[in-house]
């Protein structure tokens, strides 16, 4: 990696723009982040920052930012992190709703910082170890700096670089080879509205070789004012091991979502992801795939319901460089009003990744004229031997399905609920975990109860 | 009791009804035979209140309400049923999670409590066995993978269910088989009562000796032409409808 000259100007673009607010937050705060007397650690976040001083906040130009217009999106940045915001039991449990009846460890970060009075990871089994983010970084133990460094799956995305150079708090977990953990390990994460601010969190996460795990990141808003996250989880899946991975993104109208999902999958290894983005003013989800081994299987699910003026990107690299892997990828968007829903999919393979098996789709359904739907599939193939499609509709409730319904006395809310709810349903019948499944069943019925 | 007055409806401009009159008085039961494209579908789906239909004068009041001014979940809650000729397919809609849903949702119109779920298992597994129905069909999602016969046998099952007083069958017999015939006519007898009216709409005579009905009319060109007792469908079934100037049915 080649290191960049430090500079904070910002080619064509104002000086009063976020993009140079978090650069003027950088220079006046990184002394205050968790280990900045790392030269190492330092040295990291500079290079971080530099990369996003070359480009700033992305736009419409951009082609991956094509349809989320990020520039004109997010006119100002909060305070990185702010002042320590504390929230108690009872608004927690009110922030998580449905959520909050998934049992399990449970971390509990109040922006951008770990609340050690919410949390609870005593039910971890051994061979689980377990320690946030802050902690590591005071003292980082070998090859975790190269680990936070190895983004080159998000291929220089500036989202997940202002991650690197921003990242307060979250956690490092590893699991021991062959070790299964049977209850979701669940890592919350609550903006406290009160006081607005720019989160930014970061999870590593490793399971061994043969490690299986359900990991749960919640993100939910304590108010009803704006925030800012802006999350990285990066995942190392060892040969044969198995994640279940589950993002549910339910913030308030107000709060902007900048979501990384960076995995990299060892041979045989089993990677289920399902995420489910429910309010929200901006939500931009991102997952980058990177098959390393091969016979790996990784299959996406996404959930989109918007309203009002509501925008949600869902975009994923799918990286096959191993043979034989399997991708899959199905995003459901229920978008009413003036909402946007973006779906993007671009799936790479390598040369002499043969028998690669990958396949996309994207499904829309419009609950009104004016919401928009965008579905950009990408398919770069340089092996021969390979099975690889790509499909998308959209289209309005079926009048005739809502007439049988409403003919047997179904009122004509609940009756287009049902057709929602079936609608999703495909993508939520994913969750292998019962208690999730219907928490996020729950939270898509509180979204489509009408509202007086 | 259903009152039809001076019915007229179109469909994309094209009128279907012209001038329908028809009284069913409670406790009874009266056919709707014609010929294909004469409008015994459009009355029905009118009757339920599909909005793909324009009706342009006449009223049709049920027990004196004025069913047209009303939404079609409403009419179906005020105790009016079609059993559809083709039965819809939800995908993603368990069957049992419909059944109640639309058994509470009529509950709740009519005062009453939702039922728990262990009342209404039974309910289900009661009727369903009266109409030769596996609970295991029920599983599956709204008549999705169901055959021909399982698809008309669920619309009595919901029939059976929500208790309706007024029943409208649209073609309930066609695509089935004579044993099929049988069990779904049976349902519908057993559902036959003095607070109860029936439409029972359909092309061949066939349904009709299961299911008696009390008064037989002719429907040909968006209109009643003829109504008489049940010997007016034996009559139909040797002649045909091509006195009502109707080509012989494809």
């Amino acid at each position: 990696m080649t290191i960049q000259p430090m500079s904070f100007e910002v080619a064509d673009a104002p000086a009063r723009d976020a993009s140079a607010q978090l650069l003027a937050q950088y220079r006046a705060g990184a002394a205050a982040l968790p280990g900045a007397e790392s030269k190492a650690l330092r040295e990291l976040r500079d290079r971080a920052i530099a990369a996003f001083a070359a480009r700033g906040i992305p736009g419409r130009r951009v082609e991956e930012w094509k349809y989320t217009d990020l520039r004109s999106l997010m006119t100002q940045a909060f305070p990185v992190s702010g002042p320590p915001a504390r929230i108690g039991g009872e608004a927690l449990r009110a922030a998580l709703g449905p959520l909050d009846a998934v049992e399990g460890p449970r971390l509990v970060f109040v922006n951008g910082r770990l609340d050690p009075a919410l949390s609870s990871i005593e039910s971890l089994p051994a061979g689980a170890e377990l320690v946030t983010l802050a902690e590591a970084l005071r003292r980082p133990a070998d090859g975790l700096l190269d680990a936070l460094g190895d983004v080159k799956g998000a291929g220089g995305d500036v989202v997940a670089q202002l991650n690197t150079a921003f990242a307060s708090d979250g956690v490092v977990l590893r699991l021991a080879a062959g070790l299964h953990v049977e209850t979701p390990i669940h890592l919350v994460h609550v903006a406290a509205t009160q006081s607005p601010a720019l989160s930014a969190l970061r999870n590593l996460v490793i399971l061994g070789e043969g490690a299986e795990a359900t990991l749960i990141e919640s993100y939910v808003c304590d108010g009803l004012a704006g925030a800012q996250i802006n999350a990285v989880t990066q995942l190392v899946l060892e040969d044969k091991a198995r994640l279940a991975h589950y993002v549910m993104a339910a913030e308030n109208t107000e709060t902007q979502h900048l979501a990384s999902t960076l995995a990299r999958l060892g041979a045989g290894a089993d990677y289920q992801a399902v995420q489910m983005a429910v309010g929200g003013a901006l939500s931009r989800l991102q997952t980058f795939v990177t098959f390393e081994g091969e016979r790996a299987k990784a299959h996406f699910g996404g959930v989109q319901l918007m309203r009002g003026r509501q925008h949600c990107d869902m975009t994923l690299v799918i990286d096959h460089a191993a043979v034989g892997c399997e991708s899959r990828e199905h995003v459901k968007s229920v978008l009413d009003e003036q909402s946007r829903g973006v779906f993007q999919a671009k799936v790479i393979v390598r040369p002499g990744a043969q028998q690669t098996d990958g396949r996309q789709m994207a499904q829309a359904l419009l609950l009104s004229d004016s919401a928009e739907f965008d579905a950009k599939p990408e398919l770069e193939i340089y092996a021969d031997d390979v099975k690889c499609n790509h499909g998308a509709t959209s289209g309005a409730i079926d009048e005739d399905l809502l007439f049988y319904l409403r003919s047997r006395g179904i009122p004509a809310d609940e009756a287009r609920a049902l057709l929602v709810q079936a609608f999703i349903g495909e993508i939520l019948d994913r969750i292998s975990h019962e208690g999730l499944r219907q928490a996020l069943e729950a939270k898509a019925a509180l979204w489509l109860t009408p509202r007086g | 009791m259903l009152e039809i007055k001076n019915l007229h409806a179109e469909i994309n401009g094209k009128q279907i009804l012209r001038g329908l009159d028809l009284t069913v008085p409670m406790g009874e039961v009266h056919a709707i035979m014609g010929p294909n494209g004469s409008g015994k579908s459009t009355l029905a789906y009118i009757l339920a209140g599909k909005e793909d239909y324009e009706v342009t004068e006449g009223e049709v009041l049920w027990n004196g309400a004025n069913i047209l001014e009303m939404e079609a979940d409403e009419r179906a809650r005020s105790g009016l049923f079609l059993a559809f000729q083709y039965p819809m397919e939800i995908p993603g809609v368990a069957s049992m999670t419909f059944l109640r849903t639309a058994l509470n949702a009529q509950r709740k119109a009519r005062g009453m409590g939702e039922l728990s779920t262990p009342d209404f298992m039974k309910l289900v597994r009661e009727k369903a066995a009266s109409l030769n129905m596996s609970l295991d069909m029920l599983k599956r999602p709204v008549n999705v993978g169901f055959s021909g016969g399982e698809k008309k046998r669920h619309e009595i099952l919901q029939m059976a269910l929500l208790e309706p007083s007024l029943c409208i069958l649209d073609e309930t017999d066609s695509g089935l088989d004579i044993d099929a015939v049988r069990i779904v006519s049976d349902g519908v007898n057993a559902l036959r009562a003095p607070d109860r009216a029936f439409v029972v709409i359909t092309h061949y005579q066939r349904l009709l000796n299961y299911i008696v009905p009390d008064r037989v009319h002719v429907i040909a060109g968006g209109r009643i032409v003829r109504s008489g007792g049940k010997e007016l469908a034996l009559e139909l079934e040797q002649s045909g409808y091509a006195e009502f100037g109707a080509e012989a049915a494809a």
